[in-house]
């Protein structure tokens, strides 16, 4: 029965894991806004790239 | 494509935005535009290969005015800028707007498309709910004025006022993402004492099933260690917040909802923790744990917000940004805060006038609707005082202001009246407020249970005392505490009233909070505004009144053709009347607009005048007499060919559709009143809504309305009042439910309690009735979450109370209560539509 032990400790560590993901992403605004990316996602990108390039120039 | 456009002539609408089109004279590609605003947009459109724009969603485009150039001058002032500015870093900078306009998933697309325009606009995204866009841009090679710019050219402008230049932190929550607000904190709570309730239930498991002997002692060791390191986060964390709430009031001396929570979760976590560790047994932690999940989830359900809808505007919130200075022949923009008595100042047709002032121009149409509820337009001359919150109307007036912005009339009001009872029921708490008898269900039902609570684990103490069993004493004292926490009693209300401004939300009855559903419950009497409130602004009912003859076709021509030229605003509803039933192609010449007073001009050869009865007057002299009027509280405009006296229009209010049954319905129940700024002049139409002319009330200035409120209450009755403008703001917020109403939702609402939309007024009664309804289910939670409590408080004044009792009826009792009041909500929700349905049928076919 001891095996109990191990199980509880790595089950509570992996809930722990996905609250501090849920946690995490609720800070950084991942819900925020829970309407437009499914509105965004149906948009054809006709030219991919140039948006590419304009994105990674103002991440960088 | 031109046998399509010869088969769509009968009907006309605009390729942009889908409005009909009055000619072809706005045309483009085989497409047809009702303005040039919109012919515009589609050329810019068209010119950066974005016409798949009209390929999402049709008629998609808003309609376009004109924009003044000068209007956004103001952003190129630095201090201003750097107000509006979430983030720059000298090029790279970030800026976000609530742009009310946006409504449909090619708006989504066109500004999030925007770099494709201009590029240096690197990146835009939008959120449609909050209805903001959020731009980063190189300010090198554009200006923040140029994007403002640029997307009110397109139909979307930002909406850009002193209060959120003033307080840039509360409206820029999606410039800084990476901190909680305090919402998503309150989830954050919710996660943690979730998932600690859901873990301490496990492990509780096989300490109530009971363990295998042998292995027993280790296990239990264990368990209950974990049970601690779960349950601590859930007491400091998520329920911190109840805690300090409770001891806030009580070192106030006040037992509010929080009060028996703090007790129970203290009591709980102690009792629980002297358990563990005396080895008495497992102790309630699991209990702690799912009432401050269940009480979370209340308080959650409770906090829904309409995030595009504020409630707390106050005037700032009306007033422009900045406004054009003139010094000398210099114009140049400066903030309206840093205006100064005996400034020269430009004011453009449709601003507002900042500050009080004397005008300068010869002559200036100011539309006071706003302020005072009159609905029409008035003449100014020169060396006259303008009030602040007036419009101009027409061409641009110069003015010099003669009170800074704090002190001008319609400030003074609004600090001085409509606050003053606010603060004063605040400061001195001898006086109790005048809505004290509105304290919500929860709470009074919340001060007697707390103190019956205390009286039961008191006496049941006390009982056991004397029969010498003193730890069954303390038991049963403690076990009351425990069994009884309230929180099944805290969700009835919040989800009946959280589901109840869902449902209400959907037929644009938006309610600031769940006080405001409990208030409409109870009222006695409903006060309404008129000009804009049950009248629709901008629209008049014109009605012809003929001397001898009606008009023929060829004098309405002349008519027509001769008020084109006039941007007075009666000149304006008599153009739109007369344009209904005919067009003319006459060219007026010689035209003449003597200000105040009427129009004259030669059409056809033909001298035609239009004005008022002081105009004829002096163009006909003495015959004019017989059209002298001496009740002239209505207006009239006199029309008079070749010196012929033809007869007068006569200019209504149009009252809103389905007014007449609305108020048939109310007054059954309720004390109607009208509170109107304006002159007696509509009581013969308002008398058939109202009962009779002692519930009509004319010529009311706002602290009049501020008053006739005051005087409502002191009857002891619950007063819910309807306006609109900032003339009611006073009598708004001294009502117990304020309702502003409104025809644009997004646009313009002073502070108000439910912002409605003006198109769903005439359901009224339905609303209430609903209200009322929900009231009642809240009333059944309560009664059904009591039962619960007597079963557990039976255990636990007997001192029986074992832990797995108390973890299963906690539970079952709160999921219980939720079930029912969502339910039984949304049952009365679906009568609502049911209702609505039939009414509106019977309602808009009977007109």
């Amino acid at each position: 029965m001891s095996i109990i032990y191990i199980l509880l400790t790595v089950s509570l560590i992996m809930a722990s894991v996905f609250l501090g993901i849920f946690l995490w992403n609720l800070r950084n605004g991942q819900f925020d806004d829970d309407y437009t990316p499914s509105v965004r996602m149906l948009f054809d990108d006709e030219d991919i790239s140039t948006k590419q390039d304009r994105q990674t120039k103002t991440s960088g | 494509m031109s046998s399509q456009l010869s088969s769509t002539q009968q009907n006309l609408t605009c390729y942009h935005c889908g409005d009909k089109c009055q000619d072809h004279s706005h045309q483009l590609d085989d497409k047809v535009f009702c303005c040039s605003g919109c012919q515009t947009v589609y050329q810019i459109l068209e010119e950066n290969k974005l016409e798949a724009f009209y390929t999402i969603d049709k008629k998609a485009g808003i309609r376009t005015e004109a924009v003044d150039k000068g209007k956004f001058a103001y952003l190129d002032i630095p201090e201003i800028k750097s107000r509006l500015i979430d983030f720059t870093d000298g090029n790279i900078t970030k800026v976000s707007f609530f742009v009310p306009t946006i409504h449909c998933s090619s708006c989504i697309w066109l500004l999030e498309n925007l770099y494709r325009i201009n590029a240096a606009i690197t990146f835009s995204r939008t959120d449609f709910l909050k209805k903001r866009i959020s731009i980063t841009f190189l300010e090198q090679e554009i200006s923040l004025r140029t994007i403002v710019e640029l997307l009110t050219s397109l139909g979307y402008e930002p909406q850009l006022s002193l209060d959120n230049v003033e307080n840039p932190e509360r409206n820029n929550n999606a410039g800084i993402p990476k901190t909680f607000t305090s919402h998503k904190l309150l989830v954050a709570k919710l996660a943690v004492a979730g998932f600690a309730f859901g873990n301490i239930m496990l492990i509780s498991f096989p300490e109530y099933f009971g363990f295998d002997t042998h292995s027993e002692h280790s296990f239990r060791y264990l368990f209950n260690f974990l049970n601690i390191l779960l349950a601590l986060p859930v007491f400091f964390f998520s329920g911190w917040g109840y805690l300090k709430s409770a001891y806030q009031n009580l070192r106030r001396g006040i037992l509010n909802v929080d009060t028996p929570l703090a007790l129970g979760m203290i009591v709980v976590f102690t009792r629980s923790l002297v358990d563990i560790f005396m080895g008495y047994g497992p102790g309630y932690l699991d209990t702690l744990s799912g009432f401050v999940f269940f009480s979370l989830i209340g308080k959650w359900f409770q906090q829904r917000t309409y995030d595009t809808l504020r409630y707390d505007r106050d005037f700032k919130s009306y007033f422009p940004v900045a406004v054009t200075l003139k010094e000398g022949e210099i114009e140049r923009q400066v903030p309206v805060s840093e205006l100064q008595v005996g400034n020269r100042i430009i004011i453009r047709n449709q601003e507002l006038v900042p500050a009080d002032s004397l005008l300068i121009s010869p002559k200036a149409h100011i539309d006071y609707s706003f302020v005072t509820g009159e609905s029409m337009p008035m003449p100014k001359q020169a060396g006259e005082n303008l009030y602040a919150g007036g419009r101009q109307v027409g061409n641009a007036i110069e003015m010099e202001v003669v009170k800074p912005v704090s002190q001008s009339y319609l400030t003074q009001l609004w600090n001085d009246e409509a606050f003053a009872s606010c603060r004063t029921c605040v400061s001195d708490p001898a006086t109790p407020p005048v809505t004290s008898s509105s304290e919500s269900i929860q709470n009074l039902f919340n001060r007697y249970f707390t103190v019956a609570l205390l009286l039961i684990a008191t006496i049941s103490g006390v009982f056991w005392i004397v029969q010498h069993d003193y730890s069954r004493a303390l038991n049963a004292f403690t076990s009351v505490l425990i069994v009884a926490c309230p929180c099944a009693l805290v969700l009835g209300s919040s989800f009946a009233l959280g589901n109840a401004i869902r449902i209400l939300g959907r037929y644009s009855f938006f309610a600031k909070n769940t006080q405001a559903i409990e208030n409409i419950a109870r009222l006695d009497a409903i006060v309404f505004d008129k000009t804009g409130t049950i009248t629709e602004s901008n629209t008049s009912d014109v009605e012809f009144v003929g001397y001898e003859h009606p008009l023929t076709d060829t004098q309405k021509k002349y008519i027509l053709a001769l008020v084109k030229n006039s941007v007075h605003p009666l000149s304006q509803h008599l153009y739109k009347y007369l344009s209904q039933s005919i067009t003319s192609d006459y060219i007026t010449e010689q035209f003449q607009e003597i200000s105040g007073k009427g129009l004259s001009g030669l059409v056809n050869g033909h001298q035609v005048w239009i004005g008022s009865a002081e105009f004829m007057y002096d163009k006909l002299g003495a015959e004019a007499v017989a059209f002298h009027f001496p009740d002239t509280q209505t207006t009239r405009v006199l029309a008079c060919i070749e010196g012929e006296y033809l007869g007068y229009f006569q200019f209504h209010n149009h009252y809103r559709k389905g007014l007449d049954a609305m108020n048939l319905e109310l007054s059954m129940n309720y004390d109607l009143h009208l509170l109107s700024g304006d002159n007696a002049g509509e009581a013969p139409n308002l008398k058939y809504f109202f009962k009779d002319e002692q519930h009509l009330h004319f010529h009311q200035s706002p602290a009049d309305k501020l008053n006739f409120i005051k005087a409502l209450q002191s009857e002891n009755k619950q007063v819910m009042m309807l306006g609109d403008g900032l003339n009611d703001a006073g009598a708004l917020q001294q009502s117990n439910v304020g309702v502003a109403v409104s025809d644009n939702i997004a646009y313009f609402t002073p502070a108000s309690d439910v912002i409605l939309d003006a198109s769903n007024l005439w359901f009224l009664p339905g609303f209430i009735y609903f209200c009322k309804q929900s009231v009642k289910v809240i009333k059944a939670a309560l009664v059904l979450a009591a039962i619960y409590n007597l079963v557990g408080i039976f255990f636990a004044v007997q001192g029986t109370l074992s832990p797995l009792i108390a973890a299963i009826l906690m539970p079952v009792s709160s999921i219980n209560v939720i079930l029912f009041t969502t339910f039984s909500v949304r049952y009365f929700g679906k009568r609502l539509e049911k209702n609505r349905h039939q009414l509106k049928t019977y309602t808009f076919s009977a007109i």
